[in-house]
């Protein structure tokens, strides 16, 4: 499995999620894997850091069991 | 003794935040602080070098604090307490000197253990990385074999299971407490139990959870090497850490590093090192102010009192298992002997949202594999949760903070 660099992660996520609005974070891991590749650093990690640059943003869904992530 | 509150005080930080990540790294109490501030202020000179007052000043602070570090937090002696930058360099300085004999007086000397074919070195599933790697190299490049014992289901390597130890077993690697599930383990048996089975097998335990957090005196476990790292239990300055080695073992250990200020006399032939042998390992400029702070630090927990360390963490655990066993929906690693780390996950949840949700609370705890992978895929959540949730405590954590821990995850729920 390939590990994204920083800049490509980012690509990659902000383009899913403008594509699919609202998303788990095991549900971006996923279509990580998809293309066999995953992030730099741990999916929650990384995209906590996305939020706190304010590329993304995010909040904890206890519904859902997960932070869940949109643009 | 030192209150809990005069210690809160002391360490701003834990009045901004629960801090329960106590297994990755401390906060530094301001007294440690300051006399690393004095050093760079009032005597900011190189150690074992100039003949100027300042820089004697730095030479005598630096050879109190091996005394105080090696003294308060190990039980031995300075000449047998090598100075590290954490428990992993102290794990690899063993590693080389068992792949390499000493070179002195310009020539090769005797080993510390003359491998033979079919030779064993023994370490555990349970290993931070740190304590596997460079165990699982050494025996790679010496075609020895390398034996990975597995733990009891709820992760205790108990005496007995050392009981595989045999003539061929030269070398043993294990912990003293688990980073990843918070088990204390019976290091003084364990080392009886493999002593017995032979006696001629070095042991070199993994103390990085261990000094600072309860008392520890190597003479009595009766290992031959014990590493820890000065930024956990100790409260010192990150970069710094600590070696014990047997007085018959350290005069045969080859430096890993080689350089300025180790050395008496050096040609075109050869060298002599330094007729001190733990300041062998001291090649270049150290991380005096580090190291100073790192004694004061040892001075510190010692004013606290090692054994009230131990007490209150496990007070503070205790409180947060049986918090944790009343929540159906959360499986807890290890055993339920009182501990002051505790690791658990959330069914349906990935282990580091969890700990980012906690943060939202200003709780701040580890998740992940810990650097334990096989430890984690022993257990079965690697995959599934990507390893655990950690909250590790120090004297300074309250039992207000733990009851907050444990809503906070009942929220989750």
């Amino acid at each position: 499995m390939k590990t994204l660099s920083d800049e490509e992660a980012e690509k990659f996520i902000v383009n899913i999620l403008r594509e699919k609005s609202r998303m788990k974070t095991d549900d971006v891991e996923k279509e990580m894997e998809k293309l066999d590749a995953k992030c730099p650093d741990e999916s929650v990690r990384f995209l906590s850091m996305l939020r706190m640059k304010n590329k993304i943003k995010g909040k904890l869904s206890v519904e859902d069991k997960s932070w869940v992530w949109w643009i | 003794m030192k209150t809990v509150e005069e210690v809160r005080n002391d360490i701003p930080l834990t009045k901004k935040c629960i801090y329960a990540d106590n297994g990755a790294t401390t906060p530094v109490p301001i007294p440690v602080i300051n006399v690393m501030n004095e050093y760079f202020l009032e005597y900011c000179a190189n150690v074992e070098r100039g003949t100027y007052s300042i820089a004697q000043k730095a030479s005598e602070k630096w050879d109190e604090a091996r005394r105080n570090v090696s003294k308060i937090l190990l039980n031995c002696g300075a000449e047998e307490f090598i100075f590290t930058k954490n428990f992993t360099e102290a794990a690899n300085i063993v590693a080389y000197a068992l792949e390499h004999p000493l070179f002195n007086d310009g020539k090769q000397q005797e080993p510390i253990i003359r491998w033979r074919k079919e030779d064993k070195i023994v370490t555990t599933i349970m290993e931070h990385h740190s304590n596997f790697m460079m165990w699982l190299r050494l025996a790679k490049h010496l075609n020895l074999d390398f034996v990975v014992m597995k733990p009891t289901n709820d992760c205790r390597l108990l005496p007995k299971l050392f009981d595989i130890i045999d003539e061929k077993t030269k070398f043993v690697a294990f912990q003293h407490v688990s980073n990843a599930v918070g088990t204390v383990h019976d290091v003084r048996e364990i080392i009886k139990t493999i002593k017995e089975k032979n006696p001629g097998c070095l042991v070199f335990v993994d103390g990085s959870q261990g000094p600072g957090h309860m008392p520890v005196n190597v003479k009595d476990l009766g290992c031959d090497f014990y590493g820890f790292s000065g930024h956990k239990g100790p409260l010192g300055p990150q970069g710094t850490g600590g070696l014990y080695v047997k007085k018959e073992i350290i005069e045969k250990m080859e430096p890993m590093i080689l350089g300025g200020g180790i050395i008496s006399d050096v040609s075109a032939n050869g060298y002599r090192l330094a007729d001190t042998y733990s300041k062998r390992f001291d090649a270049g400029t150290p991380n005096i102010p580090g190291l100073i702070g790192l004694g004061k630090a040892a001075e510190y927990v010692n004013e606290i009192g090692l054994g009230n360390i131990e007490k209150r963490e496990k007070k503070l655990g205790r409180i947060l298992l049986d918090g944790l066993s009343r929540m159906k929906d959360v499986e807890v690693y290890g055993s339920d002997d009182d501990r002051g780390t505790v690791t658990f996950n959330i069914k349906g949840w990935g282990s580091h949202d969890v700990s980012l949700a906690l943060d939202e609370k200003n709780i701040l705890t580890r998740a992940g594999h810990h650097c334990c992978i096989p430890l984690m895929r022993f257990l079965g959540i690697h995959e599934k949760y990507s390893g655990n949730v950690r909250v590790s405590f120090h004297y300074y954590n309250t039992e207000e903070e733990v009851k907050k821990i444990i809503d906070a995850i009942w929220e989750l729920l």
